[in-house]
């Protein structure tokens, strides 16, 4: 019992530890509570409040950091509860620009966008909720509001 | 329908119009090359009157024609040029000046002067050797002199050989090329050499060129009075039909001769006047 | 019957020396009354395919329809299936517009939200003052007066926005039916397109967030490389080191220089010279036409002219002309200001297979004018052959670090004007393949 009880103690401290240590993991998957250590590696601008819906079957992420920032995007599964990767490593080049497309296929959608540069590491986290065509087509065609509404 | 009959007259009628249309051909053709003495009487008594004299056996009586002829400048470019003629790579001295240790070469458009460093010195040789040395040194140098017509005169030291380019019996008025043979230190008495040459010259190529109408020579002549100050007296001496090239102020690797009449006159001012009927 | 025979051959003899003797005086110019000649005349008149600039001046550079979904955003260009067809339909709303009376201020915002919902964007190479656009699609301009816009969109709620020089104007009308044109179109794209999203979408041209590159509002991004076809660069004028003097023989026609009174040479670097009383035409080896006027210049209009518009058009033809006679098939289109004022430098732009060709400065052609004289002109002669073969370009953003890069270590703030898929083109010959053009509009040092 005792060993079972310091093996599991073991195993938590380890995954528990996992997020703080190794910051050139993430290879294929990150985990839905892992943090950075920086904060302002990346700034995203779209969307600029870190969640947004869309009827569309696609949104399009942006950001900027600074040169030489490798990017990776991950897609929350509800289902295993894992964070596959979807976006391959990017480093963001002398513009400074960073943006990718990403498909929509639930009614809410997260992503986890992790920035590392150096020592450093950003984690950040975006939502994508999906709203049926139909509603926005009728709201669409009042010109003012679309451009907020969709941010 | 008997169509014999009607061959005879189709045959009758087609040869009619075939001579009315062959006579009226060679008739203009006619016309056109001859120039009725009248037209020349007055446009002497037109110059006379605006105090340019001329005399009437120098015009010619026939209108002339003439093909357009693409000639090829000796020098191609300026560097390869100077060290062609002078025999060794020079240093250049800025864009139209070159130089080596023994001579120099001047360039303006597509003129040229070159000239050895050592001082001139008299030389007891005879014109034909003089001829000789100077026809030797230009073929040698890709000018084609066998259809220039070639003059002598004395100079200083020695002669100057004047080489006058021709294409079908007219002068090319831009190939000219005044070579001074005579002697130098280090070739005296009998051996001279050739010690300067300045001028251009264009080398026709065998292209043959389109023929082009040309204007009537009365009409040349009318041109005349627009170019002559009417205050001075002045008679003209020369009316040579040749060719030329117009803007020699900057370098043509090739160009396309111009067919030009030049006009001399007694103070020895030349005049060049686009032959060209522009109609 | 042999007598029948000879008759027979006799006559048919007859007759073909009369034809000889008749070419004979009817060509010759000698015989005929100077300056006419109704056969030359008639040889002259060769029409080449392909539009003339001239009959295009209000035709766009490309039309982009938006859908209000950013994976359903079209880009179609001259050369696209349907662009005709949606630029009418369009032109018949524009003409509308353009004579209407109900004109209200709009804002970016507004802009913005028309792109982002179902409209049609039409973007041209060159600004317009309104009267000459509406001149151009054959309206009277009515109540409008816009100095230099360059872009207009139809949204399909009844109303026409204009982003001019002097803000953003929104005209109302009847009902611009786009709607259905837009539906048709966009269930006729059978391509996967690419994700196509401005930069105002993205907020790349905003300052927040620490950003040293900002991009144009206006400028698309394309969230994949873009397909084109591989161009052949030729030089119709020299080919092989042999110059194709039936091309050159005719350039000297367009521009009035009587064969019979020019003066020919080649200089040392193999350009050809033609000098004449009206001025001087030079035609590089590398295929580059220059015309300087000497005197008052060479005039391009039989009537006097002096506005904008009726300049512009004669110029266009002008530019024809020219191609028509070096037996340029390439497209082109106007790419300087035409405002009120009449402008004295015109340029024009190749468009090869619908994108722009690009040089490393300078544009296809220029003209200076001077009332209704040219006082110089210059054209880079070229003609471009799309081969059958494509290729992909790069990301944007490869292209776009590439060129920033250069301006790395001494730039605090970058801020690029435009970026669109192009030709480039550093006048060497043979093969061209598509990239994105980047203009800087200005560097902030640090």
């Amino acid at each position: 019992m005792k060993k079972r009880l310091i093996s599991l103690l073991l195993l938590l401290m380890v995954v528990f530890a996992m997020p703080c240590i190794s910051y050139a993991a993430y290879e294929t998957s990150i985990p839905y509570s892992a943090q950075g250590n920086s904060s302002n590696l990346i700034y995203i601008k779209r969307p600029q409040s870190l969640s947004a819906s869309t009827s569309d079957k696609s949104y399009t992420i942006s950001a900027v950091g600074a040169q030489g920032t490798k990017i990776k995007v991950y897609k929350y599964d509800e289902s295993t509860g894992t964070c596959p990767i979807i976006k391959s490593e990017k480093t963001i080049g002398a513009s400074g620009l960073y943006s990718t497309v990403v498909d929509l296929p639930n009614a809410s959608n997260t992503f986890v966008v992790y920035a590392e540069n150096g020592s450093s590491a950003q984690v950040v986290k975006i939502q994508i909720s999906k709203v049926k065509r139909s509603t926005v087509d009728k709201l669409k065609s009042v010109t003012v509001n679309v451009l907020n509404f969709l941010k | 329908m008997n169509w014999s009959r009607v061959k005879t007259i189709l045959i009758m009628l087609f040869l009619f119009t075939d001579i009315m249309l062959a006579f009226g051909i060679i008739m203009s053709d006619h016309r056109a090359s001859v120039i009725e003495p009248e037209i020349i009487s007055n446009a002497v008594q037109l110059l006379s009157e605006r105090g340019i004299t001329i005399n009437p056996d120098i015009i010619p009586k026939k209108n002339k024609n003439a093909d357009y002829v693409e000639a090829v400048n000796v020098i191609s470019d300026y560097g390869s040029f100077a060290e062609a003629i002078m025999g060794e790579t020079p240093d250049k001295i800025d864009d139209f000046s070159y130089e080596t240790e023994h001579d120099t070469i001047v360039f303006s458009g597509d003129r040229f002067v070159y000239s050895i460093k050592k001082a001139a010195l008299p030389c007891s040789g005879d014109e034909s050797h003089a001829q000789e040395t100077a026809a030797e040194f230009l073929s040698g140098h890709d000018f084609n002199i066998s259809h220039a017509d070639i003059k002598c005169e004395k100079n200083e030291y020695g002669f100057d050989v004047i080489f006058s380019g021709m294409s079908e019996k007219k002068p090319i008025f831009n190939s000219n090329i005044r070579v001074s043979v005579t002697g130098t230190e280090g070739s005296s008495g009998e051996a001279a050499v050739v010690t300067k040459v300045a001028g251009s010259w264009f080398n026709p190529t065998d292209e043959k060129g389109s023929e082009i109408k040309l204007k009537s020579i009365p009409g040349i002549l009318v041109e005349l009075i627009s170019l002559i100050d009417s205050s001075e007296k002045t008679s003209v001496t020369g009316l040579t039909l040749g060719y030329t090239v117009f803007e020699d102020d900057t370098l043509h690797r090739s160009a396309t001769l111009i067919p030009a009449w030049r006009i001399t006159l007694d103070n020895d001012r030349e005049y060049f006047l686009d032959a060209r009927n522009t109609d | 019957m042999k007598k029948e025979r000879i008759k027979s051959i006799v006559l048919i003899l007859l007759i073909i020396t009369n034809l000889v003797l008749a070419d004979k005086i009817l060509a010759d110019k000698k015989l005929w009354l100077s300056g006419y000649n109704f056969f030359a005349n008639m040889r002259n008149n060769s029409r080449r395919n392909g539009t003339q600039i001239a009959e295009s001046l209000a035709v766009p550079e490309k039309i982009i329809m938006n859908t209000g979904y950013q994976s359903s955003r079209f880009i179609y260009n001259r050369t696209s299936d349907n662009f005709n067809d949606i630029f009418n339909s369009a032109k018949e709303v524009l003409q509308t517009a353009f004579e209407s009376k109900n004109i209200f201020s709009a804002t970016n915002e507004d802009w913005y939200a028309v792109l982002s919902a179902q409209s049609l964007y039409l973007s041209y190479p060159c600004t317009f003052s309104s009267n000459i656009y509406a001149e151009l699609i054959g309206v009277n301009s009515g109540e409008l007066n816009l100095e230099s816009f360059s872009d207009i969109a139809i949204s399909d709620n009844g109303s026409v926005y204009i982003n001019d020089a002097s803000g953003i104007y929104r005209i109302s009308i009847p009902s611009s039916g786009i709607g259905e044109i837009i539906k048709r179109a966009a269930s006729e794209q059978t391509d996967e397109d690419a994700v196509i999203n401005y930069s105002f979408d993205l907020n790349f041209d905003k300052d927040f967030g620490d950003q040293k590159t900002f991009l144009s509002p206006m400028i698309l991004i394309y969230s994949s490389p873009f397909q084109a076809h591989t161009l052949k660069s030729e030089n119709p004028v020299f080919k092989d080191d042999e110059v194709i003097s039936r091309n050159v023989e005719n350039i000297l026609s367009a521009f009035s220089i009587a064969p019979n009174s020019v003066r020919r040479y080649t200089e040392a670097d193999g350009s050809l010279v033609f000098v004449e009383n009206n001025g001087i035409l030079k035609i590089s080896p590398q295929g580059i036409l220059t015309f300087t006027a000497s005197g008052t210049g060479l005039r391009f209009s039989q009537s006097n002219i002096n506005d904008t518009y009726s300049i512009s058009s004669k110029l266009a033809a002008f530019v024809d002309n020219v191609n028509n006679a070096a037996g340029i098939n390439t497209d082109m289109c106007i790419t300087s200001r035409l405002s009120e004022t009449v402008p004295q430098l015109y340029t024009f732009d190749y468009l090869a297979d619908g994108l722009p060709v690009k040089y490393t400065s300078g544009n296809a052609v220029s003209i200076e004018i001077s009332g209704n004289y040219i006082k110089s002109y210059r054209q880079v002669l070229r003609n471009y052959i799309i081969q059958e073969q494509t290729a992909y370009s790069p990301m944007y953003i490869e292209t776009l670090d590439r060129i920033i890069a250069k301006y790395q270590n001494s730039m605090k703030e970058i801020h690029i004007n435009q970026m669109y898929p192009s030709y480039p083109d550093d006048l060497t010959e043979g093969e061209k393949n598509a990239d994105w053009y980047i203009d800087i509009d200005n560097v902030l040092a640090q």
